[in-house]
């Protein structure tokens, strides 16, 4: 048997090196940095996912599962133990230990320009108990700690001693699967293979990501086999993709939704001195007339899922019970005339035009739809380099937003988006609309610190019920998809993340 | 004006292509002014607009097909058209006026005035002028009367070169001499002896920028720098288009290219005949 | 006879790249009222820069230099823009060379004519504009003149046009009008009718004409004086029996030389020798010494101006040749 597994290995590892098989990737957007706490941003996570390991991640179906840690378990309300993985080293050959995941964690938490902070700000601190188990202690109960472990990337205490952050920004040094080769920045970035991977060969010798931000350019390039992937296809070019190569589309993590200024008397945007959103009946009228399924039909070619939570249902936190009302204008109209608008009302729908897939286009067709219902609608779309600083400073009354899930945890969205804005606490952080329900903050707050996670999932469940069926605090709309286009040479199976997880993939 | 109807218009009605670019010109003209009566639909009145009739095929329910948003392309053409000979009209007369005064006044007074006024113009033609209308709307945004604006800054030199030159021989003509001993000053004889002799020129040459800003404004729609999208020209019109052309939606971007050409070509027919007829030298 | 108009000593010179050029160089004379007054000469002369002179339009590098153009007691070199913008078109008014060219071509004569009017007196109404601008075109001959209103210049025959450039110039009753060549550019058949009506016209406007040619001819049949004009200077200057019949300069017998007498028989007309030299050149001394066939050593000093006979006359030999 031992033998036999011999053989095996000696096969594979004589059948990987006489293939030196390449894998090019052409990517939409390139990593911002390769320091791997400086910004959370997709591009950038996903290219570090190839390079570093966390303790603990998120495998294909978004489910926790070990990483550089074997087991953690809460020891008591507030501390974990984690037990490290033995025999693992760096690409520089060297060690890891509890001393790089102390050094990791003060590193994240503490330097000055982590981008991740807020991300551990619940978590006090970490001891080391033997050279192979650590103790996290937080600040209260904490039952995110082990989801927040996916965001920090373990760095060799070592290596990192002697390097300035510039250096550290453009030379990683991880024990992922892949080894950091070169980075022309704009162009290409490089990878080889780390033969001694604790989870196995990777089956690429080299992996190349190539920035192709052109839209044209990178559909181009995998039509023309220059490159084997492509993230992120333009839905305009789809059809052309779809004849000649693999083409599949992924649920994403993002909701796009539509936010109402709930409490200004006088909002800013809206005609008359009433500000109409701030009546119950206005709001779920919006929700009524809204023709989701046209949108997702026409203006995103059926790529996107129409949603009617925060949301989609491979986050935890999903609501089985609650359903997207029906398309009812009629309805919508009675509302309306209820509160008091038989004749509607005019606003402006502040809109990105680059930020989300189709995004104006989006804005428009919501206008139109609620243009059957009276409602004049004045899109105002704009580059999301003017849109976010309009938006976040509440310049807007009415506007169209996303928000990605990441953590894959309902908390993400009920802790910025839907609890009220309270800048000391940290909560409503993104909450631009300004909805206030004290039981739905007191539900999230509980939530939070609630370890018991079927208790946890009841009250995040209930706190998501009040804020969206009984306040429509905002409006749904759908959850973006992730479209990929790849040719026959490789096994490709996208993930939630949008990360595109090199280990994951593998020659056909 | 009697002199118009004796024998330009007379003799510029014999060019069979030209009295096509008239009617051409004078049809788009109508639709321009009319939209409201002429199209099917409203393309700015959203009530009217339906998802479920997002690209329709031309020649059914809607004569050239309709858009993402349902809109009817005929109409949003007609719509279209308003603004793009808006833009490519106004712009014009902006810049035949600055032109003229500019280019009157570097001519007739020459010396330091002259100097600065044609090294701006040297200095502004040497950069193309889509590059420079692309800088001027890239810095101020999206709009319409920006666009006139941008469109009048790069167009105004053509006039003033034009006027200058015209200027600088006429001045010597005796009977702007003859003005002068008639005790005219340099005001009236700019402006009442010189600028009737200058007119022919420029009305053609503007009769041909006309289109030429008709396309730039077109140019610049495309591009995105143009005129917002809730007031779509046929640029922006084609734009649109062209994000789905390849998806096998081509009207929305072809209907509106084929009356762009049209446009185009019409304007530049009566300006070509209107150089023929107008030309002093060939005439007099 | 009052006089109308006395120049003295005028000096138009041009500061060219090439030199200085003394187009006009102290040249004198005066006419009285109703007055005809022929300048006479060669191209080049300086004739019409005098005409240009005398209403100081003058184009730069030109400038008047020196003396003094006294008109009913004003001296007009000494008058500002507006003060000669004034009396230009109004007191005194130039007749061009080409009537083709001096009529702007893209505007009707009708309204050429009105706006000389109105420009000079704005509180005339256009009406009484128009009205006038009728009368002064049947008044030069014009045919029709209500129709003719609504023409363009290129619509005219040249003499029409050379008659509306006459009623132009004549139509605000000017005191003093200069004529630089006006029938040069027309047929010759054409000229005699012209001349007549302008001798006319002066006559019964009571004006005084300053009448530019290079033709001999002409200023025979129009003029009460005739100067003389050679490179520059006057070289003589008198009344037309005088000069015509009488002349004493070497120059002014050529020019009357030149011309065709019927009842002479002649197998070639005579010509001066040589040609008038350039200004920029100017030979010492008498500047027609060069072509004269009395000069000798006395003609290398430029000849005082003289009175003799009733005129004045510039030359070293004026009793020698009479």
């Amino acid at each position: 048997m031992k033998k036999l597994f011999l053989t095996l290995t000696l096969l594979v590892l004589f059948v990987g090196s006489s293939f030196a098989a390449t894998l090019n990737l052409g990517v939409a957007s390139e990593a911002i940095t390769l320091d791997p706490y400086v910004q959370n941003e997709t591009a950038t996570s996903s290219t570090l996912s190839n390079i570093f390991d966390t303790l603990i991640r998120f495998d294909a179906d978004y489910q926790l599962v070990p990483g550089l840690a074997t087991s953690w378990k809460a020891l008591d309300n507030i501390t974990w133990e984690v037990k490290l993985r033995k025999g693992v080293t760096f690409h520089n050959g060297n060690p890891f230990n509890a001393d790089d995941v102390l050094f990791s964690f003060d590193r994240f938490k503490n330097w000055e320009r982590s981008g991740f902070k807020g991300k551990v700000s619940s978590i006090e601190k970490v001891e080391k108990k033997d050279a192979y188990t650590v103790v996290f202690t937080t600040k209260g109960p904490y039952p995110l700690f082990p989801r927040k472990m996916t965001y920090m990337r373990i760095m060799d205490q070592e290596y990192c001693s002697d390097k300035t952050p510039e250096h550290l920004g453009t030379h990683p040094v991880g024990t992922g699967p892949y080894i950091f080769d070169k980075w022309i920045k704009g162009a290409t970035l490089t990878l080889n293979a780390n033969a001694k991977y604790w989870a196995g060969v990777p089956s690429y010798d080299r992996v190349v990501f190539k920035a192709l931000t052109n839209d044209s350019t990178r559909v181009a390039a995998i039509l023309s086999n220059e490159v084997d992937l492509i993230n992120r296809v333009p839905v305009k070019d789809i059809n052309r993709v779809k004849g000649s190569k693999n083409f599949i589309q992924k649920p994403g993590l993002r909701l796009i939704y539509l936010q109402m200024d709930h409490p200004r008397a006088d909002s800013p945007y809206v005609t008359g001195k009433i500000n109409p959103f701030a009546d119950i009946r206005v709001r779920r009228a919006i929700y009524y007339a809204i023709n989701e399924d046209n949108i997702v039909k026409y203006i995103m070619n059926g790529f996107a899922e129409p949603a009617g939570q925060f949301q989609p249902n491979v986050v935890f936190g999903y609501d089985d019970s609650i359903k997207r009302v029906s398309h009812d204008p009629a309805k919508a109209k009675q509302l309306l005339a209820d509160a008091g608008y038989p004749d509607g009302f005019e606003v402006v729908l502040d809109a990105p035009n680059n930020r989300y897939i189709n995004d104006e286009q989006i804005a428009q067709a919501i206008a139109s739809s609620l243009a059957k219902v009276k409602i004049k609608v004045k899109v105002n779309a704009m580059p999301k380099s003017a849109y976010f600083p309009k938006v976040n400073s509440s310049d807007s009354s009415f506007n169209m937003l996303g928000w990605s899930n990441s953590d894959g945890d309902a908390s993400s969205f009920l802790d910025a988006c839907v609890h009220s804005y309270d800048q000391d606490k940290g909560y409503g952080r993104y909450n631009g609309g300004r909805y206030s329900n004290p039981e739905v903050d007191r539900l999230i707050e509980e939530s939070d610190v609630m370890i018991d996670q079927v208790k946890r999932l009841e009250l995040m469940k209930k706190a998501q019920k009040i804020a969206l069926q009984d306040d429509q605090n905002i409006i749904p709309l759908h959850y973006q998809v992730d479209l990929y286009a790849y040719n026959n040479k490789i096994n490709f199976k996208p993930r939630i993340d949008s990360h595109l997880y090199v280990f994951e993939m593998s020659q056909k | 004006m009697k002199f118009f109807e004796n024998e330009i218009v007379s003799e510029f009605f014999e060019d069979k292509l030209a009295v096509a670019g008239v009617f051409i010109f004078i049809f788009f003209m109508f639709c321009a002014l009319f939209p409201a009566v002429l199209s099917p639909q409203n393309p700015y009145d959203l009530e009217q607009l339906f998802l479920e009739n997002s690209f329709k095929a031309p020649f059914g329910e809607f004569l050239l097909g309709s858009d993402e948003q349902g809109r009817d392309i005929l109409s949003a053409i007609m719509y279209g058209l308003r603004i793009s000979l808006y833009v490519g009209i106004a712009s014009t007369i902006l810049s035949v006026l600055i032109g003229l005064i500019a280019g009157l006044i570097s001519g007739y007074f020459g010396g330091i005035v002259d100097t600065i006024i044609m090294r701006i113009a040297d200095i502004q033609l040497s950069f193309p002028a889509i590059l420079v209308a692309l800088i001027i709307m890239a810095l101020w945004g999206q709009g319409v009367t920006k666009i006139v604006i941008a469109i009048t800054i790069v167009n105004w030199v053509y006039y003033a070169r034009t006027a200058r030159g015209v200027v600088l021989s006429e001045k010597e003509k005796d009977y702007a001499q003859s003005a002068k001993a008639l005790g005219m000053n340099s005001v009236s004889i700019m402006f009442k002896e010189i600028l009737p002799n200058i007119m022919a020129p420029i009305i053609v040459i503007a009769t041909v920028r006309i289109a030429n800003a008709i396309i730039l404004e077109a140019t610049l729609s495309f591009l995105g720098l143009g005129v917002p999208i809730t007031e779509p020209s046929l640029g922006s019109l084609i734009s649109n288009g062209y994000q789905v052309l390849f998806s096998g939606y081509w009207w929305g971007s072809v209907f509106p290219g084929i009356v762009l050409m049209l446009l185009v070509i019409s304007i530049n027919l009566i300006g070509d005949r209107l150089r023929d007829v107008m030309n002093p030298r060939l005439k007099r | 006879m009052s006089e109308m108009l006395r120049v003295e000593n005028l000096k138009t010179y041009f500061d060219t790249r090439k030199g200085l050029v003394k187009a006009v160089d102290g040249i004198s004379f005066s006419i009285n009222k109703g007055e005809i007054l022929g300048i006479v000469g060669e191209s080049g002369a300086g004739k019409s820069i005098t005409g240009f002179s005398l209403i100081n339009l003058i184009d730069s590098p030109g400038e008047i230099v020196d003396g003094s153009i006294l008109f009913n007691d004003r001296e007009l070199t000494q008058l500002s823009e507006d003060e000669l913008s004034k009396i230009r078109g109004g007191d005194i008014s130039m007749i061009f060379q080409d009537p083709q060219m001096s009529l702007n071509p893209v505007i009707t004569i009708g309204k050429q004519l009105i706006e000389t009017v109105t420009y000079h007196n704005s509180e005339t109404s256009k009406q009484d504009a128009h009205k006038k601008a009728v009368e002064m075109l049947e008044l030069v001959g014009m045919p029709a003149p209500e129709k003719r209103m609504a023409s363009y210049p290129h619509q005219l025959s040249g003499g029409m046009k050379q008659r509306v450039v006459i009623a132009m110039a004549l139509i605000n009753s000017p005191k003093l009008l200069i004529a630089d060549e006006p029938t040069t550019a027309l047929d010759v058949t054409i000229q005699a009718q012209i001349l007549f009506l302008m001798k006319k016209l002066t006559k019964e406007f009571g004006s005084s004409l300053v009448l530019i040619t290079h033709d001999i001819a002409v200023v025979a049949q129009m003029c009460d004086k005739i100067a003389v004009m050679y490179a520059g200077r006057i070289v003589e200057y008198g009344s037309n029996k005088d000069i015509l019949y009488n002349p004493k300069h070497p120059y002014t017998k050529g020019l009357i030389q030149c011309l065709p007498k019927l009842n002479e028989e002649k197998k070639r007309l005579y010509q001066i020798p040589g040609v008038m030299p350039s200004l920029l050149h100017l030979p010492e001394g008498c500047y027609f010494s060069d072509r004269c066939p009395f000069a000798d050593e006395e003609c290398k000093v430029y000849p005082e101006t003289i009175t003799l006979e009733g005129r004045l006359v510039s030359c070293h030999k004026v009793k020698q040749i009479s």
